[in-house]
Formats: C-alpha cells, structure tokens, sequence
C-alpha cells in the first residue's frame, strides 16, 4: 500500500513547498514567495508532467491506434461494399460510431487537469499550515506592534485594510480566484457538470483498468482515490478559511483530505513485481 | 432391394443431373436499366456500461446506361444522384476499366466463374487487399443456389470475406453475405441484396486478462430491385 502522503505530494507539482516553511516565519514566507514569483516564467518552462498525464497518455493512445485500425479497415470495407461492378450506386457510411466515445474521453481530459487542480488546492490550503503562516505574514500584525499601548492609536483600524489588501495580492500573485476557489467541492462539481453518472462511472472503469496495468502509477492512484472520496466537508472549509472568506479558525481543522486520499483501496489486480511499465515516453503510440 | 436400385435408377434417368447453366451478362447497348436501391447503416460503439447507435436510411434511383457492347466488352453509364460513373465491364461482371474511379480505391468486384454452374457448388475468386502495411487475402464466394419453376432465374448467393490482422488486443472481422437473383433471359441481375459486416474489439492484456476496452460494429446493408428496362 502506498504511503498517502507521497501520493499527495505527486498531486503537489509546484508551490507547494512555500507550506513547509510555517516554522520559519513571517519574513522567510515573504522572501519565499517573492522567490518564487521571480522563478516562476523560468519554472513554467519546464513546468512537470501533469500527475494526470500518464491516464490520458494511455487513453489517448488507446484511442489513436483504434483510430489507425480503423482509418484503414474502412477502406478496406469500402472496398468491398459493391460486390457487383454492374450496380454502382454509391455506399452509405455507417456514422463513425466511437466518435461517441471520443467526445466523452473528451470530457475526461477536461475534467482531470481540473480535477488535479482542485486536488492540489485542498492539499495546499485545505491543511490550515497556510492559513497558519498566512497570519503570521500579515503586515497589520507586525507593523503596529511597535504602536500598541499608544492612547489614541486604533490598531484595528490601520491593520484591517493593510491584511486585507495584503491577502488580496498575494492570492491575486498566486493565481487564486476568490469566486472561483473559495468553494472547492462546488468548483469540482462545476469541472464535471457535463459529465453524466454513467460517463463518470466509465472514467472509474477506465482509472481501474489503468491501475490494473499499472500498479505502480501513484499519481493516478492518488487521482483515482480523491475522485472516489473527494474531499471533506471540513477540508473545503479549511480552503475558505485560508482565502479570507470566513471565520472558521483554518488551524484547527485536521488534513482531512490527506485522510481521504490515504483510505484509496488497493484496486490492482495485477501483482506489482509483474505489472507494465508506461514507456519513457507515453505520448510515443509506436511504442 | 432391387426395386428400390430400380426406380433410383429410373429417377436419376428421368430426373437428369443437376442444373448446370452459364450465368453472365446479357445486357441491351443502348437500354437503360432503373433500379430502387435502399441502403441501412448502423454503427455502434460500446465501452463497458456505455453503448452508442446511429442507424441511417437512404433509398436511390440508379440508373445504369449501356453505351456500347464492343469486343466482349459493355461500356456502362452508371449515375446514382449526382454521381457518374464510367465502367467497362466484361460479361462475368469484371470490371476491367472504370476512368473516373482511382485504382486503388476501386472495389473489389466479385465476378462469375466461366462455364457452367452447377447447383450448390461455390465459385471463388480470391484478390489481395492492403491493409495498413500489410496485404492480406480476400475472397469472394458465389454459389448457385438453384433455379425458379420457369428455369429462367438463378439465385446466387454472394460471399465475401477479408482476413483482417489480429494481435493480442485487437480483434476484427470483416464480411459480407448477400444474393442476388439473376434472369437468365434478360441477362441482369432483378434483385440483389447484401450485408457488409465489420466489428473491432479493442482490448488491453494484463498478464493473464484480457480487459476490453471497446468495441466498434458497422454494418451497411443494400437492397437492389430492378424497376424499369428502357427501352
């Protein structure tokens, strides 16, 4: 059984690592995040393979070689729809039927960078260890500090605005919409609105033959848990919390998406001392 | 026991063997014949609980022109809505030029065998389809399936087949089976009919199971009946 925790980390393709430096405070955090928006084009260049990329990569090239297969025995099949030279009339097409498939697969490399997306969210602010290190760095705190005790000085007054317009650029900096984010299971249920159940149970279908094939592949794994489980009531709070839109206390809540993805059942039906390996490169379908 | 050898032998006297006639074309040069052709598709797509169809109909007047018969040789116009086609084609139904059509993608045209035909005993042809990189054998079968009453119909049941390339995670199979029923006198077909067949099960192999991932069915059927013969 994997470690949930790795899985976890595999969904983690970048930024994460800002989480783990609550214990150094208020100023690392600012200098890592100033960091890391200055190394951020230079990472987008050689931005990871997406965790998801190893499940499409296989569905699509399942999908390109029966699209090959097919190109050519239709032609074959044309060729042989007129047994008699005599009667000439043109032949009907069948209607390309596995277009219908394509188009929900369609719906499934959509639905998964998404999904992943949401997923890394919740790891990263779903824990409260943001939220945590998100208030020590607020300015309001450490810049009236020195003015506390002061008669007429109103602390609350210059902190508010100066927290507030600090949360603001620093979630803007990030790329994290307020409407868009606040909600993580509403933003996961809107990813896969056009997905119908029996879609959605086919991309479990799909995910389970992928395990099966590939044991190893906790990426996908990690992926295949959260869509079974998705993520606690508590853990979307948690993200709430840390973008500022309630007043939950973020660091009480437990990592409870962490606890969801650890309880993926072990679905593999082949051993993992035999299981398949996805080529170096899994976009290669002449591989 | 002698009686019975008796009147066998005086059946097999009376009754004479069994039919043999020469079925080819015996088109008119100048006659055009008119034919109601309707044709049904279906494909379908099916991946573990999801399954997909689209049935299609059309039905077309075909009209085929005898421009010449030279050499052995009918030169046919062919027309089908906006579609003209030009064939030359021989007695047995072979066609040996067709202008407007590429030569590759021309059809595979399935012909009748020189002489006669004797009832039930299938005629082959076979030819090389290429698939992919690969050329594989195709076959068609026609067999006299017998005579009406008057003796001046034949039916003939028309078979086709292709050996399709299979691996450990595909299957494929690719046919066609029809009839068609011939008059004797007039020298063309009065009705013809044939199924094309074709499905692909795409599968996955695990060490020991196979998972089928999907499976692609076509199958288009024609239908010709001969209405009118000008003049």
């Amino acid at each position: 059984m994997d470690d949930p925790r790795i899985n976890l980390d595999i969904l983690q393709a970048d930024g994460g690592e800002t989480m783990k430096g609550a214990a150094l405070g208020s100023f690392l955090f600012l200098a890592v995040f100033l960091g890391s928006c200055i190394a951020a084009p230079a990472l987008a260049q050689q931005a990871p393979a997406s965790p998801e990329a190893p499940f499409t990569a296989w569905l699509m090239n399942n999908e390109a070689r029966t699209m090959a297969i097919l190109a050519g025995d239709r032609l074959v099949a044309e060729r042989l729809s007129h047994p008699l030279g005599f009667l000439g009339a043109p032949s009907l097409p069948p209607f390309r039927a596995e277009l219908d498939l394509w188009n929900i697969h369609l719906q499934f490399y959509r639905f998964l960078p998404e999904a992943v997306e949401v997923a890394r969210l919740a790891r990263r602010f779903g824990s409260g260890e943001f939220a945590k290190v998100f208030e020590r760095a607020f300015p309001g705190n450490w810049v009236t500090m020195p003015m506390i005790g002061v008669p007429t000085f109103n602390v609350r007054e210059l902190s508010l605005p100066l927290n507030t317009s600090f949360r603001e650029s620093v979630l803007a900096c990030m790329g994290i919409d307020k409407n868009r984010d606040a909600d993580l299971t509403e933003r996961l249920k809107r990813s896969q609105g056009g997905i119908s159940p029996d879609d959605r149970r086919l991309l479990g279908q799909y995910l389970e033959t992928f395990l099966a094939l590939y044991p190893n592949n906790r990426s996908v794994r990690a992926i295949d848990g959260f869509l079974k489980h998705g993520m606690k009531k508590s853990t979307a709070q948690s993200v709430a919390s840390a973008l500022g839109l309630n007043n939950a206390s973020a660091a009480a809540e437990v990592l409870d998406f962490e606890e969801a993805a650890g309880n993926v059942p072990d679905t593999g039906t082949a051993s993992a001392a035999e299981a398949g390996t996805l080529p170096d490169d899994a976009f290669d379908i002449l591989k | 026991m002698k009686r019975i050898c008796v009147v066998l032998g005086l059946l097999c006297v009376f009754a004479g063997p069994a039919p043999a006639v020469p079925i080819e074309y015996k088109l008119k040069a100048g006659s055009t014949y008119t034919y109601e052709v309707v044709q049904r598709s279906t494909g379908e797509a099916r991946s573990n609980d999801i399954r997909t169809s689209h049935p299609a109909e059309r039905t077309s007047k075909l009209e085929i022109t005898v421009l010449a018969f030279r050499d052995g040789v009918y030169v046919l116009e062919i027309s089908c809505g906006d579609r003209r086609l030009r064939r030359y084609m021989r007695p047995n139904g072979a066609i040996i030029a067709s202008p407007g059509e590429a030569g590759p993608m021309l059809p595979l045209f399935a012909t009748f065998a020189d002489g006669d035909w004797q009832t039930g005993k299938p005629q082959t042809t076979t030819a090389t389809v290429t698939v992919g990189r690969e050329s594989v054998p195709a076959r068609w079968t026609t067999t006299l399936g017998g005579l009406d009453g008057s003796k001046k119909k034949a039916t003939i049941a028309i078979a086709g087949d292709v050996t399709l390339p299979t691996d450990r995670v595909t299957r494929r199979a690719l046919s066609v089976k029809g009839s068609m029923v011939m008059n004797l006198e007039t020298g063309c077909p009065e009705k013809a009919d044939w199924t094309v067949s074709y499905e692909l099960a795409f599968a996955n192999k695990e060490i020991a199971v196979t998972r089928e991932l999907w499976t692609i069915r076509e199958s288009t059927s024609t239908s010709c009946r001969l209405t009118g013969v000008k003049p």
